[in-house]
């Protein structure tokens, strides 16, 4: 796996929001890729897998969850957690059960970001 | 206060709150820290521009909204984006967007807030850049607040207590063995 981190959310604001977030929570040195769905980031977990998927919930074409079981089907082992605004305790569920690292609720902070991605990637 | 929907002024006036504290928590991290001041309920909403998001809490559909005018969606836009506010203005697609996203952060913090209380489904947020009207058969409340300079309105759009449901389909539905109207919704049920 790469030094790349793959950011899948179908909202430009909040892939740039990410973004900033990572370099505000010291993973700077990672290069960023984008991807506005599920089914977008398939294709490029396909080309090469990242370090970590960070995903958003709720998108078009294929959704957060959908696409991590997409992931588990194909028997893609990437690891993988959400940032999503529902961050209800039934959806933490589901999201663990599928095999998720990690379930940030927006809004979130650099110090959330650095605290469930540092065991992860050091 | 009005009466609104099959809420009562106590749970309109809990959404209220929870949509505040949840706005309140977007200045303080996806807007950088910007000054928060929750303000006094109003029965004002402006001119109706910002974001809205469609809600359905258990069988009861009501609309949330982020109202902000158009210079102030800009320095939102910019805060949320990491921009400087004298930085050039941005393009009416990228001002939807982050005002669309805070609109869906405010909404989930909602969600959050009540949901050992109810099952709360979001729908996709639009931006509107106009003047909506609601219906007849619609109420509107609505809570101000300051992100920083910029004057918001949060809205909650239900419908009134004793109208008719209408389908998405706008056709008037009813239960057999049901009147038409609502004597006391599931918001209601729940909360009392």
């Amino acid at each position: 796996m790469g030094k790349k981190i793959l950011v899948v959310d179908d909202s430009k604001a909040m892939r740039l929001i990410v973004r900033r977030t990572l370099r505000q929570a010291g993973f700077g040195e990672y290069e960023v890729e984008e991807a506005a769905n599920g089914l977008e980031a398939l294709e490029r977990i396909g080309q090469g897998a990242p370090a970590l998927v960070i995903s958003d919930w709720n998108m078009p074409e294929m959704n957060g969850i959908e696409l991590l079981k997409e992931l588990n089907a194909r028997k893609l082992q990437v690891r993988f957690g959400f940032v999503t605004t529902e961050g209800t305790p039934d959806m933490r569920a589901q999201a663990d059960e599928a095999g998720a690292l990690f379930l940030i609720a927006k809004p979130f902070t650099p110090e959330q970001f650095e605290s469930a991605l540092r065991p992860l990637l050091s | 206060m009005p009466f609104s929907g099959g809420m009562t002024p106590v749970i309109l006036s809990e959404c209220l709150d929870a949509l505040s504290e949840s706005a309140g928590e977007v200045a303080a991290t996806v807007l950088g820290g910007v000054a928060f001041e929750a303000l006094s309920a109003s029965s004002s909403y402006g001119s109706g521009h910002g974001a809205y998001l469609g809600l359905v809490a258990d069988d009861e559909p009501i609309q949330v909204g982020v109202l902000v005018d158009p210079a102030g969606c800009q320095i939102l836009t910019k805060a949320l984006l990491g921009m400087e506010p004298e930085d050039g203005d941005l393009e009416p697609s990228d001002v939807s967007d982050a005002m669309c996203e805070i609109a869906n952060i405010v909404a989930g913090g909602l969600k959050r807030r009540v949901s050992g209380r109810m099952r709360i489904a979001l729908g996709l947020p639009i931006f509107v850049a106009g003047h909506p009207l609601p219906n007849q058969q619609q109420e509107v409340s609505a809570r101000g607040l300051k992100l920083g300079a910029v004057a918001v309105t949060l809205l909650v759009l239900t419908q009134k207590a004793h109208s008719t449901p209408v389908s998405r389909s706008g056709v008037t539905t009813h239960t057999a063995g049901e009147g038409p109207a609502k004597e006391k919704s599931a918001w209601a049920r729940r909360f009392s």
